[in-house]
């Protein structure tokens, strides 16, 4: 049986086990994450509510990162919009102010991802 | 219990439609009235299905769909449907039946367990026809292991004003009961939802089974059942197989000896199977085992693997401990995750990350990319793509379900399904076509013919719902012309999309196939392209769309280099395919074709004019060039299309198949005009010529011509003429508003589209409801003046002809239409009887009674916006006709204007040549406005953006019913206001470059003869294609830019030509629009001023100079903007500015 820290890599053509720590930030983008996590056969449904969590401390994960970025007043001014869910400003908001938003989420998700098959959860890049 | 995934096998009905390899070319089963097979649907854990598709391929069904996952998920019974009041039978094991539901719309049904065993469902269809309509047809295919969940979680749709049906609804209302006789009783709800009650006492397994929890998983792991090509006679054979395996747990029979092509990838009885979608290599059947996510053989893994095995012969009904207990390790790491995050952002700022992460996860940026992430499509999988791909979850190659996003995702599914299918489809055609070389010249024609349409209708029958199907197969036999549009247009989007790949900087490859078939634009593109030639031209976008997500992509990623890649091979075997077919049948190769057809639209001009008269000469050239000579224009496309299509039809005829290769054949046209029509016949006209296609006129269409079979014998010369035949028939009056017959139908004349000649009328057709005559109107008859909305493609305006007499001739010329006036409402344009009552949210049509049909007034074509769009709740019909016109409705949303009109200007600064085909819509996100059409995007200054309510309503000094006027004519948005910045190109090489500017010679005639000189030299031809490849950012070139390489140093209307006249005080400008809107008050003359007003105040800075020209009564302001941007308003004679 494997460890779900060390699963099989599908892009690993011998289907050698995956050390997820020291794997490169490539291997762990490309990793699919379902099944590297040893999750496929799970119902369809599991898989989906797994990937929407996961989805959503993404993107909380991005939020943070996000604001990290922001000094007070720019802190300031996201509250407003967001006592306003003003969607439009926030997208223009964002588009000013962190430069290098791609980057951002891909750093992210490769931590997100890293984390979750290593099961190193507690530290956040 | 071993569980099979379809209890009962498949039905009979399928079965024979997979040994025979096709569907059935003719209906079978029973059939509700709109002629959908129901007979082909089943009813599985897996939902509603067709040949084992999920039936949701429509944007307005995704959301149905999402539920309908859910509720099979969570136990309930997926019940929807498609614009059908639908009741459900239950047949309960003894024998009882109980009329459980009736509904107007989708809703999940709650049914007892203990029914499901062997119960059967008759669907009924209760359409408007009444009872007397319906059929049933029974279903057996029922899991019976679906059980409710302890406690369901609620449906996207459940509120507490939208009950579901519940075990035990207690919603007040109708009851349905037939309990004296069958011991069941349901309740109706007030909204017309029906409650089941059980038939007996008893545990109540949603109350009483508090450990349910605990209880084995009901849920058979099913994979997503693929489309299967059967193209191997021995596959059936392997699915038996297959089959048999699971029970015995023998994998050597699935291993079929047949050689098939592969098996059914079906849930073993075993459980915990799954099964990756196929690629057409060779997989065998297996039981109980894993298909590689590349579909290659599996037998070795499902041998080897005991584990699996042991499951299924236990029975495992699916997911194995050891990965229950990585899940529940999975959810812990989030868990901890997540907290850990919350943690650094801390209790004041928790709120904040929350909000901004719901935020970003609905931003396209951020959405593509996590999605792109987190659904693991890798490069080896082939399906990696950026645009929406997160929308899906995917491992390996198989898609397993939607994630959160957007309505692409359905179109996704069936992307990546189509994709797949398509080799095999390929692979059974190459067949096919070795097969009747063998055959005599005759009998091959005649066979290719009938397996192309059978293979054609068979590929996309797969891929789309049962209305789609059910179409084809019994129309596709008649439809030769849609087929080799399909085709054609196929190969092209696939070889567009393929012609480049990138290398990033990290070093991983994708190449534009990949890109392709991940987009969910080209699997609409394809999917509908090969459905309706109406649709064809989004294949064209699609192709876009690839480039697109190319383009994206090699954003994100950054690109160390690009390169070019050899051509698909399914492009290569589609123009292969073609290029055998049109051999075989005498037919000229496309390029050639395309020269023909460019032909006959010239000899078609010229007997316009001849018909016209020299007279009208004159009158028609100028219109030509204007929004209404487009409209007649377009008329005359799609009497080419006619032409083309009865051409081809005759070519097709067996007597004439016989002679192919005759020289009347060679020059058809036929099948290539199709692609060669303007977007304006495509959107207008292609309808009619789809329908031409299916061997009947539908019944809508506006085009002076009669039916295929009329037209089947004719010459191609006889069917131009009968295209535009003037002289009626001694039978056949056709005056302006005068109901007359021919052909069997009943039509009526009229001018809609003001184009004046009486020559030319539109033809619409005339229906008879309850005594009453209605004409049926299309969007292409309706459109051109003012903005109509997209939805109406679809759709007719049925209005009913409460005074048929006929005007005078020298009154109509005046008055134009004799139901100027009059309401119509919305339907189906395909069935009248179905009334468009609103829009969802994805502004697709739903239909229901017709006392909630919108209201449409041919006076005011803009208030369907309003009727159907814009309002929350639209009112009814009779609301409708009271409150029309009586005040500018409240709810409009401020950036509702993109449907006004955007195209009435919007290639006025190119040459004022309007083109209506042009759509318009802002982005909000980057402020842009851009244009779409002719497969080409157009780049405006946001500056130019229409006015919006509040400065209509400011305009007009808060009057609400002159701002409403305003709103609705159309001239929010001033011809000559927009000003193109920037054209997008399909894609950055010669041929693309050269297409692009092939269309764009619709708009201008002296776009065109400059395109045309600078393409008569090759040597020019080819530095200019260069230059401007060189040009193109991101696809765009900036249109200066490209008019100067054009030798169009200027604008065609140049600033310089402008520049005549009086030279006016830009200072004064404003206060002379001023002054005069205040004298026009009351009068229509008022809007020009305010647009100019409304100019002068936004760009004012911009305005370099202004000039004032006389023309008789009226005079024209020029204003120059920057010195090379012109907006020109043509107002009355008044007062020097």
């Amino acid at each position: 049986m494997n460890d779900i820290n060390q699963t099989t890599n599908q892009d690993t053509p011998t289907g050698a086990t995956q050390d997820w720590n020291s794997a490169s930030d490539t291997d762990v983008m490309n990793a699919d994450i379902i099944i590297a996590m040893g999750l496929e056969t799970l119902s369809e449904a599991e898989k989906v509510a797994i990937i929407d969590e996961m989805t959503a401390t993404v993107q909380l994960g991005v939020a943070k990162r996000v604001m990290d970025q922001l000094d007070e007043a720019k802190q300031q001014e996201l509250s407003s919009m967001m006592e306003k869910d003003d969607s439009e400003a926030l997208n223009q908001f964002l588009d000013a102010n962190i430069p290098d938003f791609e980057t951002l989420i891909e750093q992210e998700m490769v931590a997100f991802k890293r984390a979750m098959l290593t099961g190193n959860t507690s530290p956040q890049a | 219990m071993p569980v099979s995934a379809e209890v009962g096998g498949p039905s009979e009905i399928e079965q024979s439609f997979k040994q025979s390899g096709y569907p059935e070319s003719k209906p079978v089963g029973d059939k509700i009235p709109n002629g959908i097979d129901v007979s082909q649907f089943r009813l599985t854990n897996e939902g509603l299905q067709m040949y084992g598709q999920p039936i949701a391929p429509n944007p307005d069904q995704l959301e149905q769909f999402q539920a309908l996952k859910k509720t099979v998920q969570s136990g309930e019974w997926p019940v929807f449907w498609e614009k059908h009041d639908i009741s459900f039978d239950l047949i309960h094991r003894d024998g009882k039946t109980q009329r459980i539901v009736k509904f107007k719309e989708p809703r999940p049904v709650t049914i007892h367990p203990d029914m499901a065993p062997t119960a059967k469902i008759n669907l009924i269809d209760l359409d408007s026809n009444g009872p007397g309509q319906t059929r049933q047809v029974e279903y057996q295919d029922i899991n019976p292991n679906v059980r409710p969940p302890v406690n369901p979680e609620p449906l996207p749709f459940q509120n507490d004003e939208s009950p579901i049906l519940q075990s035990r609804g207690n919603k007040g209302g109708e009851v349905y009961s037939d309990e004296a006789e069958n011991g069941f009783s349901g309740t109706q709800g007030d909204d017309g939802s029906i409650s089941v009650d059980q038939p007996n006492s008893g545990p109540d397994p949603f109350i009483d089974r508090p450990n349910a929890a605990d209880e084995p998983q009901p849920f058979i792991e099913r994979p997503v059942r693929e489309p299967q090509p059967d193209i191997d006679p021995g596959r059936a054979e392997a699915e038996e197989a297959s089959e048999d395996a699971a029970e015995t747990g023998d994998t050597s029979a699935a291993n079929s000896e047949t050689g098939g092509n592969s098996g059914e990838p079906e849930a073993s009885e075993g459980g915990g199977a799954t099964s990756d979608e196929r690629d057409g290599s060779d997989t065998k059947g297996e039981a109980g085992a894993e298909t590689g996510a590349d579909g290659k053989d599996s037998k070795g893994e499902s041998e080897s693997n005991p584990d699996k095995d042991a499951k299924a012969e236990s029975g495992d009904p699916g997911t194995d401990e050891e990965t229950r207990k990585k899940a529940e390790e999975v959810k812990a790491r989030l868990a901890s995750l997540r907290e850990s995050i919350e943690a650094k952002l801390g209790e004041d700022k928790k709120g904040m990350g929350a909000w901004l992460g719901k935020k970003m996860g609905g931003m396209p940026v951020f959405r593509e990319r996590a999605g792109f992430y987190l659904s693991v499509a890798t490069a080896a999988s082939g399906v990696l793509g950026l645009g929406d791909v997160g929308s899906y979850l995917k491992y390996g190659r198989r898609v397993l379900g939607m994630v959160n996003y957007g309505n692409v995702s359905s179109k996704m599914l069936m992307g990546r399904e189509f994709a797949n299918e398509v080799p095999a489809a390929f692979q059974r055609s190459e067949a096919i076509l070795a097969e009747l070389e063998t055959k005599p010249e005759a009998a091959k024609a005649a066979e290719l013919q009938e397996e192309f349409q059978k293979l054609i209708a068979y590929q996309i029958g797969l891929h789309q719902h049962g209305v789609d199907l059910a179409r084809y197969a019994t129309e596709a036999p008649k439809a030769p012309p849609p087929v080799m549009s399909f085709w054609r247009r196929t190969a092209n989007a696939v070889g567009n999309a393929v012609k480049e790949s990138v290398t990033t900087t990290e070093g991983r490859k994708r190449t534009g196939k990949m890109l392709l078939y991940s987009s969910p634009l080209i699997a609409a593109g394809l999917v509908t392209g090969g459905i309706l030639p109406v649709l064809a031209a989004k294949a064209a976008y699609a192709g876009v769309s690839a480039f697109s997500s190319m383009e994206a992509y090699k954003r994100m990623k950054g690109v160390e280099k690009t390169e070019a890649t050899p051509r698909s091979p399914l492009a290569d075997k589609t123009a292969e395919l073609i290029e055998k077919y049109q051999a075989l049948h005498g037919l000229t190769k496309p390029e050639e074709s395309d020269v023909a057809a460019t032909a006959k639209m010239t000899e078609i001009e010229a007997l316009r004019d001849k018909l016209l008269g020299a007279a009208d000469k004159k009158q028609s050239e100028l219109k030509w060039n204007n929004v209404r000579g487009k409209a007649f224009k377009r008329s005359l496309y799609g009497a080419g299309a006619a032409f083309a299509f009865f051409a081809l039809t005759d070519f097709f005829h067996p007597a004439h198949a016989q002679a192919a290769g005759s020289e009347q054949h060679r020059s058809s046209p036929g099948g290539i005009s199709n692609e060669k029509m303007p977007s304006g016949g495509e959107t207008g006209n292609q309808t009619q010529f789809a329908n031409a296609t299916t061997g009947e006129i539908k019944g809508i269409t506006s085009e002076p011509m009669s039916g295929p079979e009329a037209a089947h014998h004719m010459t191609p010369d006889e069917a131009l003429k009968e295209a535009f035949k003037q002289e009626p028939s001694p039978d056949t009056p056709q005056k302006f508003g005068s109901v007359y017959s021919q052909g069997g139908k009943e039509w009526i004349n009229l001018d809609i589209d003001h184009s004046g000649h009486v020559n030319a009328p539109e033809k619409f057709q005339v229906i008879t409801e309850g005594g009453h005559k209605y004409a049926l109107v299309t969007v292409a008859d309706v459109r051109g003046h003012d903005g109509v909305p997209e939805i109406m493609t679809d759709h007719a305006v049925k209005v009913e002809l409460v005074n048929t007499s006929v005007k005078g001739a020298d009154e109509l010329m005046h008055d134009k239409l004799s139901i100027e006036e009059q309401y119509g409402v919305l339907v189906d344009k395909n069935h009248p009887d179905q009334y468009v009552v609103s829009l969802d949210a994805n502004e697709q049509a739903k239909y229901g009674p017709k006392n909630m049909a919108q209201a449409f007034m041919f006076g005011n074509k803009r208030s369907i916006v309003e009727n159907i769009l814009y309002k929350d709740n639209p009112s009814g019909w009779e609301q409708e006709k009271t409150a029309y016109g009586s005040k500018l409705d409240e709810t409009m949303n401020r950036s509702d204007w993109k449907y006004t009109v955007g195209r009435s200007g919007a290639m006025a600064s190119v040459d004022n040549n309007l083109s209506p085909e042009i759509q318009v819509d802002w982005d909000h996100k980057t402020n842009q406005l851009i244009g779409h059409g002719n497969n080409l995007d157009f780049l405006f200054n946001p500056t130019d953006r229409p006015l919006d309510k509040e400065e209509i309503l400011a305009s007009t000094g808060g009057d609400k019913g002159l701002a409403a006027a305003i709103y609705r004519s159309g001239l929010t948005f001033p011809e000559g206001q927009l000003q193109v910045e920037a054209v997008k190109f399909a894609g950055p090489n010669p041929a693309d470059t050269e297409s692009a500017l092939n269309s764009m010679k619709t708009f201008s005639h002296e776009l065109t003869t400059r395109i045309d000189l600078a393409f008569g030299d090759p040597t020019r031809k080819a530095e200019l294609l260069q230059k401007i490849q060189s040009s193109v950012h991101d696809n765009w070139v900036d249109r200066d830019v490209l008019f100067k390489l054009l030798a169009m140093p200027e604008k065609a209307i140049t600033a310089d030509q402008a520049k005549t006249g009086t030279p006016l005080d830009i200072a004064g400008l404003e206060k002379y629009a001023t002054a005069n809107i205040s004298a026009f008050n009351s009068s229509p003359w008022r809007i020009p001023f305010e647009l100019l007003n409304q100019t002068v105040k936004r760009l004012g800075s911009a305005i370099t100079s202004a000039w004032q020209v006389d023309k008789g009564d009226n005079i024209v302001i020029s204003v120059i903007l920057n010195d090379h941007d012109v907006k020109q308003f043509v107002l009355p004679k008044v007062e020097s500015a």
